[in-house]
């Protein structure tokens, strides 16, 4: 009984660890009592609030329209093609939003890709300013709201549009009055998620000269050497961040109508012909030309420009990747099914808020995340007076596991809900010991949730930039921090190479994730 | 006989409102018979059998299985130290693991005893399929020999008819008593079912607010209820007078009745007719086996069984 009472609080000091960068910062900006006033009401940061405002809402609405159009269309419709295209829209999720800026930028600029199919060389349109960042997330993030919007308005009940037709109500007016107020939740769900994606880049906004707050955090820290300057910074996106959340949650409530109107059979497809057929093709073609086809012909093309001097340490990153997202994912998922386990066999109170505290992580930007793991490595390292953390693997899977750890819990917790309780007790009377539990019931009923975790995780991970460029340990680099290195060093047409290894392994796991292998049992 | 399970003064209370689940609970279950706690849903029967098996703990009272304390105040055995084993409602088969595999999870027991446990219960051939490719009358045999095969003191069954339709359960229930008597284990099976009850139990304790209100033989607690409640829950039965009730069987419609009744309605029930009739300004249940009433007709009827008295 005593180690039972032991076992309750495994998942709640897990939690804590998970947390404890974004805890460290807030301790640490507390307790220093360094607050910069002139700095943190200063035109710097003015200007960091404003630029994050203006992208964030740029953003949302690009992603809350691309994602609306193409989850409405792939769900409700057939059409001529429909079956590639959903596979189309969800393809860009392979891709880093830096990369798809660097394309876009050699795409249009002077003696661009654009100039020479037109055969003029003074064709160009200058993007590297708000509107073209607001685009490039548009493209990049839109995938979260397809994902979410699609799988809800594919739930709709068929007695809803039964009502429709009944009612004769016109398609555009059931739309705006019954599928989209329906299908809210997961559309903001998945816009939230493009935000926070978007708050946590750092290689776009990098590129495209756009000061937010990532850029504040790494100028303060790297350009002038301030790190108590970069803490504030990094607070002041912290609050942005809750701001964020805490709006989301009033929407939520606001639709919580939704869950009554998706129960009984689901409302089947409508088979599109003439005009509307045509219609629905031009718009996922065009959709999926800007999203997809284009940034991978342009990353085709420079790979074969740069054919004879294809670099081939590529492989030795590419190697640094995946052994890198590897040992994080096992890690990250390792953990998750310890804690979901603890927390459904041993609860209690404080596990529940431990919880909720080690998912934060997902909503703060990965800058933050590596800021709070050198107060913690600065510490500790400092009371031992050696360097033990500092620049080492530790560090930066510790940084994946707290930005990522909500990612692969999400899909760990999913499968657990599916095993009946039943299955519990039945363990607990027929069972050896525990441990042999996990091995021969939960692993095995549990193995496609924890390979669709695996999965995510990888992708995640391998586009993650900012936490990689301030915890990597020296002279270690990933293929995410060579491409970024190419970019900012104008050698744009050297990244094709790099870009396209990293986007094909990233879209192997989007589409192993998309496949019926996985989907099949969640 | 002796006494395979003995359980003294056993309490539970859940926080969530207070609700008592177990109010000092006095029972024993005699070895090789069919016990049955028969309630309503929540009335705290399969917390009572969770409790037996150790997958909840009581506040309070004791637990003997076969002379062996497995829960007191100072002592609390885990499940699989208890010599028990459960039948669940939804036979909680693991869905990744063969016939054979599911049947002896965690067990000891050599080839010889998976034989003879698949001969007994119809399984032979069966022992390579997985799960999902058995009915749901071969889902229950597998539970029933995964339970069985280490050989427990007690077999716990929690409703596994109770998610069946109906021409599959009574075919169910049959080959549930007659595996359990092959076998000669001691059962305490739970249900709200009192057909289920009646057909498998050699004894039944009717349940109620976490207490235990009768134990006897079907017969028993059918003709002989302690008070208004069991007799309601166990069947129909209209008040003739203060503290005095019959149940529509024990009406008899005669030629040479003692009372005057007119007909108000009749339900056809397929095996025979449920009669609402009105004597005396009084309305009565009367079943009977008649073709020829109709409803207005004035009839004669007489009392022809025991008059229950509360």
């Amino acid at each position: 009984m005593e180690i039972n009472k032991f076992k309750r609080y495994i998942a709640p000091f897990i939690g804590v660890c998970i947390a404890s960068p974004i805890l460290a910062l807030l301790l640490y900006f507390i307790f220093k009592n360094e607050f910069d006033f002139d700095f943190l009401f200063g035109k710097l940061m003015k200007q960091y609030i404003t630029n994050t405002t203006i992208l964030v809402i740029g953003t949302f609405f690009s992603v809350l329209v691309i994602g609306t159009i193409t989850s409405y269309l792939s769900a409700r419709f057939e059409y001529f093609g429909s079956k590639f295209f959903a596979i189309c829209f969800i393809l860009p999720l392979a891709y880093p939003a830096y990369i798809l800026g660097y394309t876009y930028v050699g795409f249009f600029e002077f003696r661009g890709i654009l100039s020479e199919i037109v055969g003029t060389k003074s064709v160009r349109l200058d993007i590297l300013n708000m509107y073209g960042a607001i685009f490039i997330f548009g493209i990049a993030m839109f995938p979260y709201v397809y994902i979410l919007g699609k799988v809800s308005f594919g739930s709709i009940s068929s007695t809803v549009t039964e009502l429709i037709s009944l009612h004769k109500i016109n398609p555009i007016k059931a739309f705006f009055k019954v599928y989209l107020p329906l299908a809210y939740p997961a559309i903001f769900a998945g816009c939230l998620l493009a935000i926070l994606e978007t708050l946590s880049d750092y290689g776009t906004v990098l590129y495209f000269g756009i000061d937010t707050f990532s850029i504040g955090i790494f100028k303060s820290w790297f350009g002038y050497g301030d790190f108590l300057q970069s803490i504030n910074v990094a607070i002041m996106l912290l609050i942005f961040v809750f701001a964020i959340l805490w709006v989301e949650s009033l929407i939520r409530k606001k639709y919580r109508f939704v869950s009554s109107t998706f129960s009984g059979k689901k409302a089947p497809k409508i088979k599109l012909t003439g005009k509307y057929n045509f219609i629905a093709f031009f718009i996922s073609f065009v959709i999926s030309l800007i999203t997809l086809f284009i940034p991978t012909t342009i990353l085709v093309y420079w790979f074969i420009l740069d054919i004879h001097t294809l670099d081939f340490e590529t492989f030795q990153f590419l190697s640094n990747t995946l052994t890198l997202n590897f040992i994080s994912s096992i890690v990250i998922i390792l953990l998750s099914f310890f804690v979901v386990y603890m927390l459904r066999f041993y609860p209690s109170k404080i596990g529940n808020f431990t919880h909720k505290l080690s998912i934060l992580g997902y909503s703060i930007p990965g800058a933050i995340v590596g800021i709070g793991l050198l107060v913690i490595s600065n510490f500790i390292d400092k009371a031992l007076n050696h360097v033990l953390l500092s620049g080492t693997f530790l560090l930066l899977v510790l940084a994946y596991t707290t930005r990522y750890f909500a990612s692969s819990i999400g899909s760990i917790e999913n499968g657990f809900s599916k095993i009946d309780s039943s299955i519990d007790d039945a363990s607990k009377i027929f069972g050896k010991s525990e441990i042999s539990n996990i091995i021969k019931v939960y692993l095995p009923l549990m193995k496609p949730y924890i390979l669709s975790g695996f999965l995510i995780l990888y992708i995640d991970i391998a586009k993650e930039l900012p936490a990689t460029l301030i915890l990597r340990p020296f002279n270690f680099d990933t293929l995410a921090i060579q491409i970024s290195h190419l970019a900012s060093n104008e050698m744009l047409y050297k990244t094709g190479f790099p870009s396209l290894v990293l986007v094909l392994t990233t879209a192997i796991a989007v589409l192993l994730l998309n496949s019926k292998f996985v989907r099949r049992k969640i | 006989m002796n006494d395979i399970v003995q359980i003294k003064k056993l309490q539970k209370i859940f926080c969530k409102g207070n609700i008592c689940i177990a109010n000092n609970i006095n029972l024993s279950i005699q070895e090789g018979e069919i016990f049955t706690i028969l309630g309503k849903s929540g009335s705290g029967k399969t917390t009572f059998l969770r409790m037996i098996a150790g997958l909840e703990t009581p506040d309070d009272g004791e637990i003997i299985i076969d002379n062996n304390t497995v829960f007191s105040k100072n002592k609390n055995l885990e499940p699989k130290d208890r010599e028990v084993a459960v039948v669940f409602q939804n036979y909680a088969l693991l869905p990744h693991l063969t016939i054979a595999s599911n049947i002896t999870f965690g067990s000891k027991a050599s080839k010889k005893d998976l034989d003879e446990v698949l001969e007994k219960t119809k399984l032979k051939g069966q022992e390579n399929k997985f799960p999902h490719e058995l009915s749901g009358g071969q889902q229950q045999r597998v539970a029933l020999a995964r339970a069985i095969i280490n050989k427990p003191k007690i077999l716990l069954l929690d409703e596994p008819l109770s998610n069946i339709d109906t021409e599959l359960r009574s075919h169910l229930r049959v080959e549930l008593k007659e595996m359990i008597k092959a076998f000669n284990i001691t059962a305490l099976f739970i249900t709200h079912d009192k057909e289920d009850a009646f057909y498998l139990s050699d004894r039944i304790a009717i349940m109620h607010g976490g207490n235990i209100l009768q134990v006897g033989t079907a017969k028993e607690i059918y003709h002989h209820p302690n008070d208004l409640y069991c007799a309601n829950f166990l069947g129909k039965m209209t008040q003739i007078e203060t503290n005095s009730y019959i149940r529509p069987e024990h009406i008899e419609i005669c030629l040479d009745g003692e009372f005057e009744a007119i007909i108000k309605e009749i339900t056809f029930y397929g095996s025979f007719y449920e009669i609402l009739i009105i004597s005396n300004k009084k309305e009565l249940l009367v079943h009977s086996f008649d073709d020829n009433l109709k409803i207005g007709q004035k009839i004669k009827y007489k009392f022809n069984g025991e008059i229950l008295k509360f």
